[in-house]
């Protein structure tokens, strides 16, 4: 399995934990935030986005947020896709 | 202000404290498995927060990492003001330097030569090069001392006082003079010993040097405070523009005030004072002169 | 149907909140009287015996104060027996409850507590209730608004039970000895004068009579002796510190500039503090200002912490005026300063009153949980309608003092204070006078004056609409959370209207 992560626990931060999935299988996305009511919808939608950007069709992504700003919820999810090995999952 | 490049809490809030210049850094306060994480979120942070009038910096890895690459790589086509390099030992570093600064630049869609150079002295070896790597490309506007990184070049121990440091920092501001660049004084870690960083900013400016580089948003109405010109500064400086402006519209050659010539040192010291009374709030804007 | 600031209230509820205060009609009610023998004994052997004799039965009222804070004891002996005992379908009418009362929880389950009428609700008793633990809904109401409802008979209160750090066995009680002191009881004051029944619980039982006597004999059914009415670690903090956060430092900055520049920063001028470290921050550049150009405040008012009563000693605010102590440094004052003076919440905050002390005032420093583009101000609930907060004298002071200063960040974690609309309605816009976050300021635009002076003085001035956007664009803008059907709260401003209603949480 292969599996990256990116990100700390500590507060406005966010860990995001990637698996690579077989093709086909799509995208997953899990995230737990204490914010979820009001802000899951669009940390899915920038999840999506970045995933479309960096041609990733096939990938689990869990996400444990700590109340983390968009910039960084994007780069530690780009972080975590490079450490995962980055173009090597382009559908 | 110094701003760890991987502490997105600190990178959040970091420019509403009034700092002149916001330094992200990739070197020193980062660990070697998060240099990629922190260059990401220094360039998403460039990209999506707002920093209004504060100019952005940041501290790339030394050019004798293999980090320094990928790290303006990455963080040039984002436009920020100025790339700060430690530990700047040679003048071939800095012409290096802005040889692939140019040609990211240019990749980019950027203005060439819109990216500044900032540089810190950290070692003998650099203080000894000093003006040739201060001269070395019209990108660089200052040099400053790193002092915990040169005290341990020297062998020695960092003291309050910074008798250590007395004759680096002297040979420093005498290059920047030489060279005309501004010349930054270094950090004082002791975040709670406000009288102390009070007393080294002070000798700082008593120097020459015309700023300092901060850890804490605590310091820096300490900094701003030392380094303002007094109210007589500013009135002079006001009354030298306007002397000027008169002269221009007469067309006189020599100009002078209260019976002293007013040349082009003295010019461009009022206008310094005046620029830094209008950055500290302290004057309206000025008339152009 | 909407009440007067555009919130939907069901007419059944009662009267509307209206834009003004309502005018009172009527008397106040009294207690029953009672007649007491010569030397007779008050002190009774236990909580139970005293509820026995104080003839508490299924259906009744009970009072508390919150004095003890996150300490408390009272409440969980009183319980207790109240429960031991069988008696059941209570309505509990504390002046407010923390994050250590969640085992009510349990006693809500078993019938026990059937409704509750406070200022605050937190932790899981708060997440509980707002997602329908009670069938009743939870009536919240401010500082000055619970003394109104005893007063005028709307809140009958059949036995009050009194957690005294010091007693006498004939029943005069102070909150200025002992080890659980806490200083002012200036909550329990209001119970004490209208409550059928009586009982002082204390860890501290002394000679007759103690001094100082903060509630009299008079008024006081039986004394019951305990092990320990609190824990004092919960109660008061040793010494409350100064703020050292960058972010709140700046924000107190700002608010002090706006007092220097308010036009009312004058000798003889008055205060209340909140005890939000950006609040007490404020008091160290207001005593520099203070000190500078010789002016001293007439009185402040609290909610009072050590800051505070360093001011009084250093003769820099001639009187304090105290409903609660917040710190061992103020019971210390209390207890020592002549000019440090208790007062009761009725005296500090009932509108009904021919004077109360925030019609005197002129500033307050309030806190939030969110704002909005109307300036309404909520205290009570996060943005997904947990309740979590307290209405407290939020409301009181913003009415009467001259200038409203609430001072809060942009945002917090990534939720935006500055909002469209608020959750719920605790203080309405038009007692609030000026926002002070981080990164500016806005001016209620009924305050054409302020605004000039302040954008005169250089400081960041901009529309709340324009800081709502700051703030928006810093997190992102929230997708606003669905509330149920059902209404677990009702708000009811300082006159007894109701200006807000809490809805369920659904998950």
């Amino acid at each position: 399995m292969i599996s990256s992560k990116a990100g700390t626990e500590e507060k406005n931060d966010c860990i995001i934990e990637l698996e690579a999935l077989e093709k086909g299988e799509g995208i997953e996305i899990e995230i737990e935030s204490p914010i979820k009511k009001q802000f899951g919808r669009h940390i899915k939608e920038t999840i999506l986005e970045v995933l479309k950007e960096r041609c990733i069709s096939n990938v689990k992504v869990r996400v444990t947020d700590r109340k983390a700003l968009d910039f960084s919820i994007r780069a530690r999810l780009e972080t975590a896709i490079d450490r995962l090995g980055g173009e090597r999952l382009e559908a | 202000m110094y701003v760890p490049g991987n502490n997105p809490n600190m990178m959040a809030d970091c420019m509403i404290y009034g700092a002149d210049v916001i330094l992200f850094d990739l070197e020193d306060s980062v660990p070697l498995q998060e240099k990629d994480a922190a260059r990401y979120l220094v360039e998403y942070a460039l990209r999506y927060l707002d920093f209004s009038n504060t100019e952005v910096a940041i501290r790339i890895n030394g050019m004798d990492t293999p980090y320094w690459e990928e790290d303006i790589k990455k963080i040039i086509p984002e436009k920020p003001d100025m790339i700060r390099l430690p530990k700047a030992e040679t003048k071939e570093q800095i012409k290096r330097l802005n040889e692939e600064i140019s040609k990211i630049e240019e990749k980019s869609g950027i203005k060439v030569g819109n990216t500044k150079i900032m540089v810190s002295i950290e070692s003998a070896k650099g203080l000894k090069n000093a003006y040739d790597i201060a001269t070395a490309s019209i990108r660089l506007q200052a040099i400053a001392i790193g002092g915990e990184d040169f005290t341990a070049d020297l062998g020695v121990k960092r003291t309050r006082e910074g008798n250590e440091l007395l004759v680096a920092r002297g040979e420093l501001v005498l290059a920047a003079k030489a060279a005309k660049v501004d010349v930054i004084d270094s950090v004082f870690s002791d975040v709670n010993d406000e009288e102390g960083f009070r007393m080294e900013t002070e000798k700082a400016k008593a120097m020459g040097f015309t700023g300092k580089s901060v850890i804490n948003p605590r310091q820096i109405p300490i900094v701003h405070d030392v380094f303002k010109p007094t109210e007589e500064e500013i009135q002079e400086a006001i009354k030298i523009t306007q002397v000027i402006e008169e002269a221009k519209k007469k067309g006189s050659g020599v100009i002078s005030l209260n019976g002293k010539m007013v040349d082009k040192p003295i010019v461009e010291k009022a206008e310094r004072v005046l620029e830094l009374a209008k950055t500290l709030g302290l004057v309206e804007k000025v008339a152009a002169c | 149907m909407l009440n007067a600031i555009g919130r939907e209230i069901p007419e059944s509820l009662g009267t509307l909140y209206s834009g003004h205060m309502q005018n009172p009609s009527g008397r106040a009610k009294g207690h029953i009287i009672k007649l007491s023998r010569p030397h007779e004994d008050k002190v009774l052997p236990s909580i139970k015996e005293a509820i026995k004799q104080g003839g508490l039965k299924d259906g009744m009222t009970i009072s508390f104060h919150h004095h003890l804070r996150e300490g408390d004891h009272v409440i969980n002996m009183v319980l207790a027996a109240i429960d031991e005992l069988g008696i059941k379908d209570l309505k509990l009418a504390p002046s407010s409850l923390n994050k250590c009362h969640d085992f009510l929880i349990d006693y809500i389950k078993k019938g026990v507590i059937t409704s509750i009428e406070t200022s605050g609700l937190r932790g899981k008793l708060g997440e509980e209730i707002s997602r329908g633990l009670l069938e009743k809904p939870v009536i919240i109401r401010s500082h000055g608004g619970r003394p109104r409802a005893i007063e005028s008979g709307e809140l009958h209160i059949d036995v009050a039970f009194i957690g005294a750090p010091c007693a006498d066995d004939m029943g005069n009680l102070n909150g200025v000895d002992g080890p659980s002191a806490f200083g002012s009881i200036g909550y329990a004051m209001v119970d004490a004068r209208f409550a059928d029944t009586v009982v002082g619980i204390t860890d501290n039982l002394r000679k007759y009579p103690i001094e100082p006597i903060s509630i009299p004999s008079t008024l006081v059914d039986y004394i019951v002796c305990v092990d320990s009415i609190g824990d004092p670690e919960g109660i008061v903090s040793g010494a409350t510190r100064l703020t050292r956060s960058p972010r709140e430092i700046l924000i107190a900055e700002m608010a002090s500039k706006v007092i220097l520049n308010s036009g009312l920063f004058e000798d003889g001028f008055s205060m209340q503090m909140g005890s939000g470290g950006a609040a007490l921050a404020v008091i160290r550049h207001l005593k520099d200002a203070m000190k500078q150009k010789n002016i001293k405040a007439s009185f402040g008012v609290g909610g009072i912490s050590g800051p505070y009563a360093k001011m009084l000693e250093e003769g820099l605010v001639e009187k304090l005026l105290d409903v609660q102590c917040f710190d061992l440094q103020a019971v210390e004052s209390l207890r020592n300063n002549k000019n440090h003076i208790e007062m009761d919440a009725s005296y500090y905050a009932n509108a009904y009153n021919k004077d109360c002390v925030v019609n005197n005032l002129d500033i307050v420093i309030l806190s939030a949980l969110e704002i909005d583009t109307n300036f309404n101000v909520n205290v009570m609930t996060g943005s997904d309608g947990t309740i979590m907060g307290a209405s407290g004298g939020h409301s009181d002071a913003a009415y009467g003092a001259k200038l409203t200063i609430v001072t809060t960040p942009l945002a917090r974690g990534r939720l935006p204070i500055v909002v469209d609309k608020v959750k719920t309605v605790i203080t309405p816009g038009g007692s609030i006078d000026v926002v002070v976050t981080e990164r500016g300021i806005a001016v209620n635009p009924k305050n054409k004056d302020l605004e000039q002076k302040l954008k005169d003085a250089k400081l960041p001035i901009y529309s709340i609409e324009e800081l709502k956007q700051k703030a928006e664009k810093i997190t992102g803008k929230p997708d606003p959370v669905e509330s149920g059907d059902r209404i677990v709260g009702i708000v009811e401003y300082r006159d007894g209207s109701i200006i807000d209603v809490i809805r369920n949480v659904v998950d």
